[in-house]
Order: C-alpha cells, then sequence, then structure tokens
C-alpha cells in the first residue's frame, strides 16, 4: 500500500510539473491560436479581442493554469479551439488509435527481441548472432523518418499495401470480417516502421541480460545436470536476466502513447501524434497539454505497472519489500 | 558404446589430456593459455582423490573435462570403462547423471529464483530417472524424494519452498549436495565445497560428505588448494602445477615425504595453518 501511495504521490507531482511547464512553453512561444485572425483585415481587433476573452486566453498563466487544473482533475482537459469541441473525448478517439497501432508493435517488437535475443546469446559470435548484431546496426543508422518513407513508398508503387491512414474510404459499407481485415491490412506497414524501429534496442538489451546471466556458475551447474540448451535459456538464464526487461517493458508500456508520433505523421495514421503536431502548429494551447498530460499519464502508469511486475516476478524483491 | 568396467578397473581414467585455451579475434596475436599439459590420474571406486595446486594450475578445467563441460583437446578420459570422447551426445546425455559437481560458490551455483524443492527434482524431472520401482515423473513421488534427500543431507524438509538466499552458506552447500545426489552419481566432484565457511560448518559438511560416501558407495574427486583439510577428507593426492600432475601419493606419504618442490609450499601452508589452529585452540 504504502508503494503505492508513493507511486500516485510521485505520479501527481509529475503530472502537475508537465503540465504547468507546457502551460509555460506554450505561452512564452510567439503568437497565440488567434494570432492569423489579426492578420485578417476583415477581423476587427475587436472582434480577436472579445473571442481571446471569450475563450480566456487574455488572463494571466496562474489563473488560465489554476482554472485549467481544476477542472482537468474533474475529467475536463478544456477546449480545443481548431476542431470547436472539448479536448477529452478528441484525445481519448486518438489514444484509442494510437494504442492500436503501437500496442501490436510493442507486443510484436518484444515477440521477436525476446527468442533471437536468447538465441545469440546462446552462441555468441554464431552466424545467427553476427546477422542480428548487423541487423540492429543497420536500423540504428537508419532514422525513423527515412525508414518510414522507405516503407512508405514501397506500399504506394507496389500497390500491395495502403499508402497512409487507418481504413478503407467505403469502410463503413464492410461487412465484421471485412472491417477487421481492412484494419490489419492498413496495420501492416506503421507496425512494421515501429517494430524495426524499436527491434534493435529490445533484442540488444535481451542479448546483454541473458550474456552476463549464462556465464553464472549455476547456468554451468544445469549444463552439468543434463538439462537441454533450450530448457537452459528459457527457464534458467531468462527468468534470471528478466529484472531489467520487465523494466524495459514497462518503459515500453509508458511510452505507448507518445513513442509513434512520427511513424503516424508519416503513415498519416490519425492517433495522437498528427493531433499533437498540428496543435502545436496551431497553437492549440488546451489539446497540446491535454496531450502532454494524457502521454505523461500513461509513462507513469507504465513504469508503475513494469514497477508491479518485477515485484510479482521477482521473490528476492517481494521478501525484501515485506521485511 | 556404454558398458561398465570390471571391479578392478579404476572408476576414471586419464591419459594425456591437454587442454588449451586462447583469445584474441583472427587479425591479432593470439594469447594461449596451456591449462592441461599432459594430465594422468586415476581414481578407484568408492575413494577420495583430492586434486590440489596453486591457482591457475588446471585443477578447475580438469573437473570440467571429467564432468563433461569442456572438451579436452587431446587425450584420452575413461569412465566405468567408456571412453568419453567417442561417445556420441545422447550417450553422452545418459552418462551426466553419473557425474555431478559440487560448486565453490555455492549461492551463484544454485539458481536464486527456484525453490529448494524445485533445485532438487529440476535434474530428476529432466533426466525421468527411475528409484527402484518408483516412477519419478509422478508430482508426489517426485516431492517424497526431495524431503528425502533434503533430510539425508541435514535440511529439515519443511525447508523445501524456501529459497537459496534464505539459506546459510553450509545451509547452501547441503542443497548443492541433495541436487548432486538426485540423481544417484557414482562420482562427485567436489570444487572447493569448503570455501567461505568457518571451521564448525565445514566440519560439519566434511563429516556428511564422509558418511554419505560410506552409505551410498560415492567417489569422490576433490579439488582444493587447502592440503590441511585434504589429509583429513582423502585417499590419495594428486599435486598440480601448471597443467601436469607433479606428484600422486597416499595421503600419509605425501605429508611424510613429498617429492617435488611444487608440493613444499601447499605443504608449508597446511602446517602453518595447523600450528596456527593449534595455537589459537
Amino acid at each position: 500500500m504504502r508503494y503505492l501511495a508513493v507511486h500516485f504521490l510521485q505520479g501527481a507531482l509529475l503530472f502537475l510539473v508537465v503540465s504547468l511547464l507546457s502551460f509555460t512553453f506554450l505561452e512564452l512561444a510567439p503568437g497565440d491560436f488567434f494570432q492569423e485572425m489579426r492578420l485578417n483585415p476583415q477581423i476587427s481587433p475587436n472582434t480577436v479581442a472579445r473571442l481571446r476573452a471569450q475563450y480566456a486566453i487574455d488572463r494571466p498563466l496562474p489563473v488560465r493554469y489554476g482554472h485549467w487544473l481544476a477542472s482537468a482533475l474533474r475529467g475536463d482537459l478544456g477546449f480545443s479551439f481548431a476542431y470547436g469541441s472539448p479536448v477529452t473525448p478528441l484525445l481519448l478517439v486518438r489514444a484509442r488509435n494510437t494504442l492500436l497501432l503501437t500496442g501490436t508493435a510493442t507486443l510484436l517488437a518484444w515477440a521477436w527481441a525476446l527468442p533471437l535475443g536468447a538465441f545469440c546469446a546462446a552462441r555468441p559470435g554464431g552466424w545467427l548472432d553476427r546477422a542480428c548484431s548487423m541487423m540492429t546496426t543497420t536500423l540504428l543508422a537508419i532514422p525513423e523518418l527515412l525508414l518510414g518513407l522507405c516503407f512508405l513508398l514501397v506500399g504506394v508503387r507496389t500497390g500491395w499495401f495502403p499508402a497512409g491512414g487507418m481504413v478503407s474510404a467505403r469502410f463503413e459499407d464492410f461487412n465484421r470480417w471485412q472491417q477487421v481485415t481492412d484494419l490489419l491490412w492498413h496495420l501492416v506497414l506503421p507496425v512494421v516502421v515501429l517494430v524495426l524501429g524499436s527491434l534493435p534496442i529490445l533484442l540488444r538489451h535481451v542479448r546483454a541480460a541473458l550474456l552476463e546471466v549464462l556465464d553464472s556458475p549455476f547456468i554451468r551447474a544445469a549444463f552439468g545436470h543434463g538439462i537441454s540448451r533450450r530448457r537452459i535459456l528459457f527457464r534458467h538464464a531468462l527468468p534470471a536476466a528478466i529484472n531489467p526487461l520487465v523494466s524495459l517493458f514497462g518503459f515500453s508500456l509508458g511510452a505507448l502513447l507518445s513513442g509513434s508520433l512520427l511513424a503516424e505523421v508519416i503513415m498519416s495514421w490519425p492517433g495522437l501524434g498528427p493531433l499533437l503536431l498540428e496543435a502545436v502548429l496551431a497553437r492549440d494551447i488546451y489539446v497540446v497539454v491535454g496531450a502532454v498530460t494524457f502521454s505523461t499519464i500513461f509513462l507513469v502508469a507504465g513504469m508503475a505497472l513494469g514497477d508491479l511486475l518485477l515485484f510479482a516476478s521477482d521473490p528476492r524483491i517481494r521478501s525484501e519489500a515485506l521485511i | 558404446m556404454l558398458t561398465s568396467s570390471p571391479k578392478s578397473e579404476p572408476l576414471l581414467r586419464i591419459e594425456g589430456l591437454t587442454k588449451t585455451y586462447s583469445q584474441g579475434r583472427w587479425w591479432e596475436k593470439r594469447f594461449e593459455a596451456k591449462a592441461l599439459d599432459g594430465v594422468d590420474l586415476a581414481l578407484q571406486t568408492g575413494k577420495t582423490l583430492a586434486l590440489v595446486g596453486r591457482s591457475g594450475s588446471g585443477k578447475t578445467t580438469l573437473a570440467m573435462c571429467v564432468a563433461m563441460l569442456e572438451k579436452p583437446d587431446s587425450g584420452k578420459l575413461w569412465f566405468d570403462g567408456c571412453d568419453l570422447s567417442s561417445l556420441s551426445m545422447s550417450e553422452r546425455a545418459m552418462l551426466r547423471p553419473r557425474i555431478q559437481l559440487v560448486f565453490q560458490d555455492s549461492a551463484a551455483a544454485l539458481p536464486a529464483r527456484f525453490t529448494a524443492a524445485e533445485i532438487i527434482e529440476e535434474p530428476i524431472v529432466i533426466q525421468h530417472h527411475h528409484l527402484g520401482s518408483a516412477n519419478i515423473a509422478k508430482i508426489k513421488d517426485r516431492s517424497a524424494l526431495v524431503r528425502e534427500l533434503m533430510a539425508k543431507v541435514g535440511l529439515p524438509p519443511g525447508w523445501a519452498n524456501r529459497r537459496p538466499r534464505q539459506f546459510s552458506g553450509g545451509e547452501r552447500q547441503r542443497l548443492a549436495i541433495a541436487r548432486a545426489l538426485a540423481l544417484q552419481p557414482s562420482l562427485l566432484i567436489l570444487d572447493e565445497p569448503f570455501t567461505g565457511l568457518d571451521l564448525s560448518v565445514r566440519g560439519q559438511i566434511v563429516n556428511l560428505l564422509l558418511a554419505l560416501q560410506a552409505d551410498l558407495s560415492l567417489t569422490y574427486l576433490y579439488i582444493s588448494h587447502d592440503l590441511d583439510l585434504v589429509q583429513h577428507f582423502s585417499d590419495t593426492v594428486a599435486v598440480m602445477d601448471r597443467g601436469k600432475i607433479v606428484e600422486q601419493a597416499s595421503v600419509t606419504d605425501l605429508f611424510r615425504s613429498p617429492m617435488r618442490a611444487e608440493t613444499y609450499p601447499l605443504l608449508r601452508q597446511a602446517l602453518s595453518a595447523c600450528r596456527c589452529a593449534h595455537s589459537h585452540g
């Protein structure tokens, strides 16, 4: 309980700091949402001033932040000037789309990283290890932007995959099975980009964690008992090496909302990324602050979940915590 | 092919064993360390042979070769009449239960996340070993065997659900011995098993090993750099230096009249430890 309370307080503090900083940075940035209206001679300065007063942009920062915080605690993250609608439902829809994309990519990346990293660690310097090393080095060197554009080009040139978007234009006319396959078809390219972006780091971490454990005396003892290499790898070595990987997994969960901005923009995936980008460019302040704090909450929750998984998976940590 | 040797044959026989470790990539100058340089050894069934020498003399490498955890570069290794170098992988797997290791650092040699019961029964699960008429694949039979082994090594069977860090150093070593016994080995390789244990616990473990040897007809290959303990625990001693066996004799003969200069520093160390113990005793 104490652990949860401490984490909750830390999360609340982080939420306050991040939201305040977001407000402050946007305030310090030149201009606001109604800046362009002033340039239009057909709109009088009085109209602009009235709009600014209506949306409370003319009030001092601490007052605006205080009002926003009070409503945020009630679940209302403000109003979007660009979309003319409350921010919360807008963010929820986009966050759902982002989670679909990043959740799929994260699961696939880990599903590949764990066995590949384990087999590479089992035979360091072997053909698989060398091939993976070359692959990860190449992927790390290629910027995600370039990767995304390459795959987009492949999609456009071949026509095998859609060149952006989440669903086809005639999505509403499809039956349930066609809708599912259409969605999956649109998911392929952005998921591949995200997986290729995160796989090198995960694979290297898994390999490094296992290499350290595979040198341990208890692994030698297990070999001496005639336990097979595969069983040693997955039943003995991987559980012993799991702690840093669980923490990394928690971080992956925390980055679910914030890690895919570039891929979403390139692939025109209607997630939180493009929304945030548009809001920043348009100075749609409450959308920006809302999206950033949403991601922060997710990050804190993901890290807390990682800690809880660590607590659940390692009996040593459990027994220390109970002392 | 796996066949048993006649009773008069040694259980373990080594001839001309060599092992060299080399480091360095193909474009660099390679550094080579000769760990074993023509080792000859024989160990009779039911006896204890102590392998002593300075650090880096090749004792642990020899142990790893005997346990089939390292492949020697050349030489012959016979275990119970079988030439280990000529065995296929499946034949080697069948032979592994008969040669077991007890490591120096019990904390590092036992998987930290497993309970004592899981540690002991893991080898049994793998080998699907049958004891008498009992089918060890059944869970309740495995639990009974775990309790029996724990009691045999002096651990309360009620501690079966504890993890290694919840045991003391001596208790962990007992657990390691119980794990080694689970597969009913013929040869137990004890790689400095008393390191880090205080005198009284050391004495308890020595007595336990002697009792087990008498009860189960075990053969021990005992690796140590401490001649003081060797004389209480072994029948014969082989002194290693720079990868070779330089002297081999009974414990009495070695202590009375060592033949080689390499043995003297080890004896001196053992005698001064003995004097120290008496003066404080």
